[in-house]
């Protein structure tokens, strides 16, 4: 049994200019220990699919069907005191900018104590000030009671997404949903953060969902991928085949607009936009920028197992090399 | 390529005090700029680099230093018949449009302020603009909420263009923009400069982005040029220890740029070298090869090959 998967997942919004259909039968899977990616550009339902499954939409205007079960049970009929038991104890989250992710009234330590008390890890504050030293030493922080009693401002960037490395592990959970972790930093930082997360995550048997616009930080951390557009998951595949052998026209295309450290081209544009959603193109909706497009892409593409865990919704992958 | 310089920047400084403490956000930085080329400047935050750009700008005054343009001094106050020839677009098309104003307001702003062409030709020369950076005269009553986030980095070029200029620093003109975006943005700079023959300073974080745009790269941290040359040779014989540790933490895509990216050993306690304060070089708290030397005397920039330059102590050692 997986220890995340997400059903046809379906998440729509009611707006004034009509229903706008933001995930479209979204079908993930990550195993227990594993790190998985979810890929896309801004604006493809990358984020609202993390989101959906911390069940952080539920009081919001969202539509949400389909299924997320959680190490078997169901997490989108999940009570709010259901919910506390999960979020943030066996599922923990990084979040992108981590000086927005902490409460900048409160000290990191008041912060993090909260969270060690909450899990259940300690009952007093002076057990929880125990874990959190030794937690934050773990993550290399060398002066751990200067970042416990610091205020989240007088942390520098990466001390701060180390602080919510250790919030988000410290209870040891199953699983870790890290949204762009470390892309507001520094690349040396950023590159830092996601050495630290893997080795923590193998170290406590976690597995990291990553969500990221990047396919070098997919490349570097991630085991398998899912490449998502326009609120539909069209490639599927482990880190390895997908990029030495894409099959879906957007993967393409989304490895060619990245600037490389060798060759002579100028990374390769995406013509056209990623679509109004209250609008969408029917059938496959990247096919009024795809290069390949045929009639047949007007209906809902079929999805082709290719063998190996490789699957790609697309009509045409059989005609590509 | 001409032999004189169209920008040059000699010895320039720029101090703050923060809390009584000074702060050296630029410690005498040279650079030469040659007409027509792409000179790209890439750092950390924290390096400097939109200092020097502001200071080229004349957003800010030099503590010291001086950068001449053609060879004349050139003012933080300086004539307006200046200021419309060095031009900027900066990073985030988000906050640096008015959202009260329309695309031709905008891009109408700098013709009249520099008096570019007669009132009558307002309007169709903001159509001509809109046209050079690829978007169309459609556009022209749309307020900024109503364009994504590359639309909005073109008219920001395009009111760049609109005082045609000769210099345009570009302050991380893509990073805020989707790859499949910037790719077009980046491609837009490129022809944009051949057409116009601009002059670019490139000031960004991602040596990858300049690459294939820059003639020349010049890698700065804390406030110094610690590395600079033909950006092939940077990129294929890193000299100084930072740039390596930029290049090796960039994430890549193929097989053969991980068989080009420099090693590095990521030591996880010096992920900011923290709270070590070094008398020399200011990398060396972040240094796995750092000597005592470099911890008590500040390294200088030395040739090391052709035109490429680099302020370590222990270069040839990395090589």
């Amino acid at each position: 049994m997986a220890l995340l998967e997400t059903t046809n997942l379906h998440v729509r919004f009611e707006l004034f200019e009509g229903t706008s259909h933001v995930l479209n039968g979204v079908n993930l899977r990550v195993e227990r220990g594993e790190r998985v990616a979810v890929v896309g550009e801004s604006g493809c339902g990358k984020s609202l699919t993390a989101r959906a499954v911390l069940g952080l939409l539920r009081h919001t205007n969202a539509h949400i069907d389909g299924s997320v079960r959680f190490d078997g049970s169901e997490l989108l009929s999940l009570s709010e005191r259901g919910w506390r038991a999960i979020r943030g104890r066996r599922i923990g989250m990084i979040f992108q900018d981590p000086t927005a992710a902490l409460n900048p009234t409160f000290t990191v330590g008041d912060q993090l104590f909260k969270v060690i008390i909450r899990g259940g890890r300690a009952r007093t504050k002076r057990q929880a000030r125990e874990i959190a030293r030794e937690a934050l030493r773990h993550t290399a922080i060398a002066d751990p009671d200067r970042v416990l009693h610091a205020y989240p401002f007088q942390l520098s960037g990466g001390l701060a997404q180390r602080v919510l490395i250790t919030m988000a592990l410290v209870n040891e959970p199953e699983l870790v949903l890290a949204d762009e972790p470390g892309s507001a930093l520094d690349v040396t930082v950023q590159e830092q953060t996601l050495r630290l997360m893997r080795a923590l995550g193998d170290e406590l048997g976690a597995a990291v969902l990553i969500i990221t616009h990047n396919l070098g930080v997919v490349r570097e951390f991630a085991q398998r991928v899912y490449v998502m557009y326009a609120g539909s998951i069209v490639e599927e595949a482990d880190v390895d085949t997908l990029f030495h052998a894409p099959r879906h026209p957007y993967t393409r295309a989304l490895l060619e607009a990245v600037p490389r450290l060798t060759g002579e081209m100028l990374p390769q544009p995406i013509e056209g936009v990623v679509p109004d959603y209250t609008a969408a193109p029917v059938g496959c909706r990247f096919h009024p920028r795809c290069p390949h497009m045929r009639p047949t892409c007007k209906e809902p593409p079929p999805v082709v197992d290719l063998g190996g865990g490789h699957r790609v919704a697309c009509v045409l992958p059989e005609v590509q090399p | 390529m001409s032999a004189a310089p169209v920008l040059s920047v000699q010895g320039l400084s720029k101090h703050y005090r923060v809390k009584g403490t000074r702060v050296d956000a630029l410690a005498g930085v040279d650079l030469e700029i040659r007409r027509g080329e792409t000179m790209a400047i890439v750092g950390e935050s924290g390096s400097g680099k939109t200092t020097l750009g502001n200071l080229i700008l004349g957003l800010e005054r030099a503590s010291a230093g001086q950068i001449l343009f053609e060879g004349a001094p050139l003012q933080m106050r300086r004539s307006s018949a200046l200021r419309r020839r060095i031009q900027v677009v900066q990073q985030n098309p988000f906050s640096t449009l008015n959202p009260k104003r329309t695309v031709r307001a905008t891009i109408e702003l700098p013709l009249r302020a520099y008096k570019m062409v007669s009132r009558d030709r307002y309007r169709s020369r903001v159509g001509e603009l809109l046209d050079i950076v690829g978007m169309s005269s459609t556009h022209m009553n749309r307020y900024p909420a109503a364009l994504s986030g590359g639309q909005r980095q073109r008219v920001a070029l395009a009111r760049a263009l609109a005082s045609e200029p000769e210099i345009i620093v570009l302050d991380e003109p893509t990073s805020a923009l989707d790859v499949s975006v910037q790719a077009r943005v980046l491609a837009l700079l490129v022809e944009l400069q051949r057409t116009f023959d601009l002059t670019y300073i490139f000031i960004t974080h991602d040596l990858s982005v300049v690459r294939n745009i820059a003639r020349r790269v010049s890698v700065m941290y804390r406030g110094r040029v610690v590395e600079s040359g033909p950006t092939e040779s940077v990129f294929a014989e890193p000299r100084h220890r930072y740039t390596s540790m930029l290049l090796s933490s960039i994430p890549v895509v193929s097989d053969e740029e991980i068989a080009v990216k420099p090693s590095w050993t990521w030591d996880p306690g010096a992920i900011e070298g923290q709270g070590q304060r070094s008398e020399g070089c200011p990398f060396a708290p972040r240094c796995p090869y750092a000597v005592d030397a470099c911890w008590s005397e500040m390294p200088h920039l030395e040739s090391l090959a052709k035109a490429h330059l680099a302020a370590c102590h222990r270069p040839a050692e990395l090589a």
